[in-house]
């Protein structure tokens, strides 16, 4: 499989082009809150990194693992409503709060990624995720006093650092695309990492990876978890931030939104979530005056992606900036079409035995 | 209290039928495409909405119900034509993530078209309950009960007597190997699929009256479907009717013992615990 071969460039060498790239996305993102001084703009912006960190996890888990994930709107409640219960009815700060929140979700993924991942295919995850996600909805909807019913939990304490407060827009932009960036080194650092390499020698060949000697299933597991963390997360920053969660934030559209946004972003690519997460997350913003409209386009948006641009926009752009560079090796050009986009040649057959 | 198990059991094998039917659905397009489509409930969801939506046009039930599975048969055709033809070659988990746009989509339009508001179908024949031995049966459950399983026995009979049924299930088995005998392959996925959407559609008016529908409708009913028809073993031709009866009835029990505040968490528990532990099903198909 091409999947594999086409990674070899700078293993712990970052390539020039990306550095510059990666400064200038810092001072772009970094400078916004000096020329949008508008509120509502920049809490969508606030909201737009908060998605973006799911994604990014989930990414690691689409793009590296190979493996499909409907339900990790189920994990960012948990992030969000453990935060919540703690801060409001235990009196824990939100820090502490954050990191209880996050080691529950891990144990919660550990546990349904060990029978999942170890002996189902992708279809079986992607249909159990997604009774998952209903699951933790219909509980939130029952959960009486700990989880507020419908109408959910208010009140949440803006998050803090110690005397660091965080309040208002412009302070949760940056501790949210503070956040983000961390998130991104690290999913970049996998990348570059043996971890990533062997996740991605999974992805290209079960059966081979296994012969080598790996865990296959274990890798699959610990990448499920580390993404249901990145989820956790951000469910935590949402809750400090808007102050207010409800069940209705958490259930199978928005979990089939993050899907939406990591193949609109680039499937695999680091920066393919931060890219797929504003953009979708941005878009209600100029189609607002249609809001009975927005599942539609989110499911053209997706359809038309992977028949069209099965690389995403990252991985467009990466294509369209390599071939005006030309003079590219031709492993590297094998290398873009096996990133993002379909094999060239129909090596693996559609569908399988469940 | 035997009235009240009677009553478990004949509501369990209403809901099972349904799921049965949409199972049904779910493998034969998987048989004969090897995809597996997580849109094939919104089938069901846009069966009742259309028909729903016709009787609101003042059309009686006897035109709504057929003019709504014929329409939707069409939209499986369109769907067959656009999309599955050219995805034949992708990757496996492109093809899952398309047929979730193709759910997405479906429910969007849903949406457009009627809101997100619930709506009941009218029974088809009266909505007096008729009593036997203490439980009250709805005249909708035999209805459900009597197409069903007359459909189930139609089919049956298709795949396993007819030409065509035979051409359908031979390239399911090996594609090439059929088209070598001059079955025309392409043909059969688009058949799979009109029929695919049509039973899904026909599940989705029969349910519509007794269960409210809305454009999310179609999420519950293909989970449901997908477990049964993976609990039942994908492969089996019985699978369908054994998994969907087994989920009706496991649903069924569970409400009649639980609170029935907690009706939904447990239908979805038990279909997360009998997805983990029995990937592969009960019943095993033909070896392969």
């Amino acid at each position: 499989m091409c999947h594999a071969k086409g990674h070899h460039q700078g293993i712990g060498k970052v390539k020039r082009s990306h550095l510059i790239g990666a400064l200038i996305g810092i001072v772009f993102v970094g400078t916004i809150p000096l020329f949008i001084r508008d509120e509502y703009t920049l809490g969508f912006l606030v909201l737009a990194g908060i998605v973006s960190l799911v994604v990014t996890g989930l990414n690691m888990l689409v793009g590296h693992a190979g493996q499909l994930s409907l339900g990790h709107g189920g994990f960012y409640a948990i992030g969000a409503y453990v935060s919540t219960l703690l801060t409001i009815k235990f009196g824990f700060t939100p820090l502490p709060a954050l990191i209880i929140a996050a080691i529950v979700t891990g144990l919660v993924a550990l546990v349904l990624g060990i029978p999942l991942l170890k002996m189902l295919t992708q279809f079986h995850l992607a249909v159990a995720t997604l009774i998952f996600v209903m699951l933790i909805n219909a509980l939130l909807i029952v959960g009486g006093p700990w989880t507020g019913g419908f109408t959910g939990i208010q009140g949440q304490p803006p998050f803090s650092v110690g005397p660091i407060l965080f309040e208002g827009d412009v302070a949760n932009y940056y501790l949210v695309w503070g956040v983000v960036f961390l998130g991104i080194l690290f999913a970049a650092g996998l990348s570059n990492s043996q971890a990533g390499r062997i996740l991605r020698a999974i992805q290209g060949d079960e059966t081979g990876a296994q012969s080598l000697g790996i865990d296959v299933a274990w890798e699959k597991v610990k990448v499920f978890v580390l993404s249901a963390i990145y989820a956790s997360v951000a469910g935590t920053l949402l809750a400090h931030y808007t102050g207010s969660v409800t069940p209705a934030q958490f259930g199978v559209g928005p979990s089939l939104e993050f899907m939406v946004m990591v193949f609109l972003g680039g499937k695999g690519s680091v920066i393919g979530g931060v890219v797929g997460g504003s953009f979708i997350k941005l878009l209600p913003q100029v189609t607002e005056f249609m809001k009975n409209y927005r599942l539609l386009v989110d499911g053209l948006i997706l359809t038309s992606v992977l028949l069209f641009v099965p690389q995403g926009i990252v991985g467009l752009f990466r294509k369209i900036w390599d071939r005006r560079s030309g003079g590219q090796s031709p492993a590297e050009e094998t290398s873009l079409n096996g990133d993002g986009g379909h094999p060239p040649v129909a090596s693996e057959p559609v569908g399988g035995q469940p | 209290m035997h009235a009240q198990v009677l009553q478990f059991l004949i509501s369990g094998l209403t809901l099972g039928a349904i799921y049965a039917l949409i199972a049904f659905s779910f493998s034969l397009v998987f048989r004969t495409t090897r995809i597996m489509n997580i849109a094939q409930g919104e089938f069901s969801m846009l069966g009742g909405m259309i028909a729903i939506a016709l009787i609101g046009l003042a059309l009686p039930m006897f035109l709504s119900v057929p003019a709504a599975i014929v329409l939707v048969g069409l939209v499986g055709l369109v769907i067959e034509r656009l999309i599955i033809r050219r995805v034949r070659t992708f990757p496996r988990m492109m093809v899952i993530m398309i047929t979730i746009g193709l759910s997405m989509t479906i429910q969007g339009f849903a949406v457009v078209l009627w809101g997100q508001d619930s709506y009941l179908l009218p029974h088809l024949l009266g909505s007096d309950p008729i009593q036997v031995l203490g439980a009250a049966i709805l005249p909708q459950t035999i209805w459900i009960l009597g197409i069903s399983g007359a459909l189930s026995f139609l089919f049956w009979f298709f795949l396993d007597r007819t030409m065509l049924g035979l051409a359908m299930r031979a390239s399911a088995e090996n594609r090439l190997a059929a088209s070598l005998v001059g079955i025309n392959p392409i043909r059969v996925v688009q058949l799979s699929f009109v029929f695919g959407a049509s039973i899904g559609a026909l599940a989705g008016v029969l349910v519509a009256p007794i269960v409210f529908m809305n454009f999310l409708s179609g999420v519950l009913l293909t989970i449901k479907g997908i477990v049964a028809a993976i609990v039942g073993g994908i492969e089996s031709n019985v699978g369908a009717v054994v998994g969907g009866l087994a989920v009706g009835l496991a649903e069924s029990m569970a409400a009649g013992i639980f609170p029935s505040m907690y009706k939904d968490v447990i239908a979805l528990l038990i279909l997360l615990v009998v997805l983990c532990a029995m990937p592969r099903g009960i019943i095993r198909g033909s070896a392969r």
